[in-house]
């Protein structure tokens, strides 16, 4: 591909980018900006590139994903070892920033408590299926699990996740 | 109360979407960030580089210099007319000589074979 058509490409989903890069970063804004700047520095210099097995969109969702875990382990090691259990990567997820929860609407504050207390990857395949509008195949693919795990993730994570809505829309 | 459907998740997560998309960062203000960072991390390398090679130079320099001044002093020492040990003589050595040495020492073993059968010659053809 083409720099320029790559650089269109990544100026097209940018918006999507974003909201993916939030979700992987635990919805912290500086360290989302910043996964989000080593993948785009990744791709368009070339170290990551596009082999044209899947689609531009869950290309760029894998290349950010893993940039963001570098990142959080970066941040994790930087900080010592005392980062809580809350704010590791593979845990639950800690309370959204309080400024993003002051701003956000009632209805994404809901959905971001709900999300935070369900395991990681049923909150990364559903964020992929309903955010971005992937089917589950198009999720395992950025996720690099098999489909098999995927569907798993999909149909706990939904039970899951209605079940805290239910619970967050009473209180 | 149910549990939300699909579609009720979808709207969820759409209104989450939207939300975000309003206070996402411009693309080229990022993408500008991105190469500055990169610039950033291109030139701490290349100090870190530059730093460690003239090191390394210090460090060979300094091992060339003492291993020359190291050779200098053999040779200084080789060269100031001290005797070697291959040719070294002691003081005392005339001590070992005793006098009337030749006369106990023994005669060499091939010249008295043919002395005696050459004497024993000369004399026969003188009678």
């Amino acid at each position: 591909m083409e720099r320029s058509e790559l650089e269109r490409e990544l100026e097209r989903l940018h918006a999507e980018s974003w909201g993916w890069a939030l979700a992987c970063c635990a919805r912290d804004h500086e360290l989302a900006k910043e996964a989000l700047q080593g993948s785009y520095l990744r791709m368009l210099s070339g170290h990551a590139t596009f082999g044209g097995r899947s689609s531009v969109k869950t290309w760029v969702f894998g290349v950010i994903r893993m940039t963001a875990t570098e990142e959080m382990r970066r941040r994790r090691v930087w900080a010592g070892r005392n980062v809580d259990a809350g704010s590791a990567i593979d845990a639950a997820d800690p309370a959204p920033a309080a400024d993003a929860l002051a701003e956000s609407s009632e209805r994404s504050e809901i959905l971001i408590a709900a999300l935070a207390a369900i395991s990681p990857r049923q909150r990364e395949v559903l964020q992929l299926v309903f955010y971005h509008d992937m089917t589950i195949e198009e999720a395992a693919r950025v996720m690099n699990i098999s489909l098999g795990s995927a569907r798993t993730h999909y149909q706990r994570g939904k039970a899951a996740l209605a079940g805290k809505l239910v619970h967050e829309d009473v209180r | 109360m149910s549990q939300p459907g699909d579609d009720d998740l979808r709207a969820h997560f759409h209104t989450l979407r939207e939300y975000d998309a309003a206070h996402a960062p411009e693309f080229r203000a990022v993408r500008a960030d991105a190469t500055r960072r990169a610039d950033r991390v291109f030139r701490q390398r290349t100090m870190t580089f530059v730093w460690l090679a003239a090191a390394a130079c210090l460090v060979i320099a300094a091992g060339l210099v003492l291993r020359r001044s190291r050779h200098d002093a053999t040779v200084r020492f080789a060269g100031n007319g001290a005797p070697t040990i291959s040719n070294w003589s002691s003081p005392t050595d005339g001590l070992l000589r005793a006098p009337g040495r030749e006369l106990l020492s023994p005669p060499p073993i091939l010249s008295s074979i043919l002395d005696g059968a050459t004497g024993a010659l000369v004399n026969s053809k003188g009678d």
